[in-house]
């Protein structure tokens, strides 16, 4: 994935993980594992793409 | 977008590039520091019950003293003092009273002295907090105000500012990198310099919604004090041209605290809960009106209400809500340090801020390999043209 896709997961990656962090601050009660999932999405999407190009130069 | 603005050569990229470049370049050494004592500040619950700053919580007792008798007892401990601000907060302090005390002629916080009683006895209860110097506090006014007081805070909102333009800027001039460059892509054999650069990107792209809140909120509070000050002259002003009337004493005024918690729960919405006082004659009060604030739960526990209870007499003189701008500054809080999730908030909040600061970093040893390098081949193309 370049280009446009990429610019694209990264600012909506961002969006979601600001969502996250407001909802856990603002929603009471069983909501704070999924916003928590919101907040940290960002990190696991980047820690899989680096996983799966680990061995492409 | 347009076909020139992808090409990494239009106007638009090159001022972002610049921008990135020189805000990044200016904010690398106060951001070290930033991270460096948010890093500590995101643990200070824990590091301040670790080291007795804080008295371990009593706990919710059935029954409780009145607030007076521990008023009582602070004053009688401190003749000298009197009590300007009065503190509950059953979540993170269950059964602890906190009180603050000044010298008899002040209205501010400056120097201000925490004080703690147990509610179920209204005893006082000692703690190291008392004489305001503790490392997590020292490194709060470094932090929050570079020991420079409002003024510092305003750098603060500077500092946060130029990270938010970097960050902005940065995603402009990600644009062509990421044409060419798999998103998580490293790439290896070609150097260090393009894999510090893909690192960079890749963090970067990782990290920009939590730093973007983070600095956003930042910014924010950089205005904490000129807004409170603010909203404390326009809106006292307001109160004290409507109820006119004799000071009362701020030591010892003719209602006391529980009368004015009373009066101020009758204002209140159902299920809301008293969480400060402020006594008559701060700089938040008028010289005869109690300051009462009081929140709900979940949101409404951080916007609080401003109730005014006359001192004299214990009637309700208003009511008010935050004005919209210390709305954002109070909700930027938590958004900032990240205390309000628990221990997986607090771990992801350091990791997200190490990573920060590790981009921060390599972007300022991209830009210095750069102009290395652009020296040396000046250096070589002189020596070739040279007879």
């Amino acid at each position: 994935m370049t280009g446009k896709h990429t610019i694209i997961l990264t600012t909506v990656l961002a969006i979601l993980s600001m969502l996250g962090l407001i909802g856990m601050l603002v929603v009471e009660g069983g909501w704070d594992l999924f916003f928590f999932l919101l907040t940290i999405l960002p990190l696991l999407v980047g820690v899989i793409a680096l996983w799966r190009r680990r061995g492409v130069r | 977008m347009s076909p020139t603005y992808v090409t990494g050569t239009s106007r638009t990229y090159r001022l972002n590039l610049w921008l990135h470049r020189w805000c990044s370049l200016l904010a690398t050494l106060p951001f070290l520091v930033l991270c460096l004592t948010g890093t500590v500040l995101i643990f200070h619950e824990e590091i301040d019950a670790a080291m007795g700053v804080m008295p371990a919580a009593p706990g919710l007792s059935a029954s409780q003293r009145p607030l007076a008798e521990s008023v009582d007892a602070v004053l009688a401990a401190s003749p000298d003092e009197k009590v300007i601000y009065l503190g509950l907060d059953a979540e993170h302090h269950p059964g602890l009273l906190l009180l603050n005390t000044v010298p008899h002629g002040d209205s501010g916080f400056e120097r201000a002295k925490l004080q703690f009683t147990d509610l179920a006895t209204a005893g006082r209860i000692d703690a190291s907090a008392g004489d305001g110097t503790t490392l997590t506090g020292f490194l709060l006014e470094l932090h929050a105000q570079w020991f420079l007081g409002p003024f510092g805070e305003l750098l603060g909102a500077f500092f946060a500012l130029l990270v938010l333009v970097s960050l902005l800027s940065g995603l402009v001039v990600y644009w062509p990198h990421a044409k060419k460059v798999a998103f998580g892509l490293l790439r290896r054999g070609k150097g260090p310099r393009l894999r510090q650069l893909d690192l960079h990107n890749t963090i970067g792209a990782i990290v920009l919604g939590w730093a973007f809140a983070v600095s956003l909120t930042g910014f924010l509070l950089g205005f904490g004090t000129l807004a409170t000050g603010l909203w404390s002259q326009q809106q006292l002003a307001r109160v004290q041209s409507m109820h006119t009337g004799a000071p009362v004493d701020p030591r010892r005024p003719p209602i006391d605290a529980d009368h004015a918690l009373a009066s101020a729960l009758t204002a209140a919405p159902t299920g809301w809960q008293v969480s400060s006082i402020l006594w008559p004659g701060t700089d938040f009060s008028t010289p005869r009106h109690y300051t009462v604030l009081i929140g709900g739960s979940g949101l409404d526990e951080r916007l609080v209400r401003v109730v005014l209870v006359d001192a004299a007499n214990g009637e309700v003189a208003g009511t008010a809500e935050l004005p919209w701008y210390l709305k954002a500054i109070t909700l930027s809080e938590p958004l900032h340090f990240g205390d309000y999730g628990g221990m997986p908030l607090k771990l992801l909040w350091t990791a997200c801020t190490w990573l920060t600061l590790f981009i921060t970093i390599n972007g300022a040893w991209l830009w210095w390999d750069r102009r290395r390098k652009r020296k040396v081949k000046v250096r070589d193309d002189i020596k070739e043209v040279a007879p």
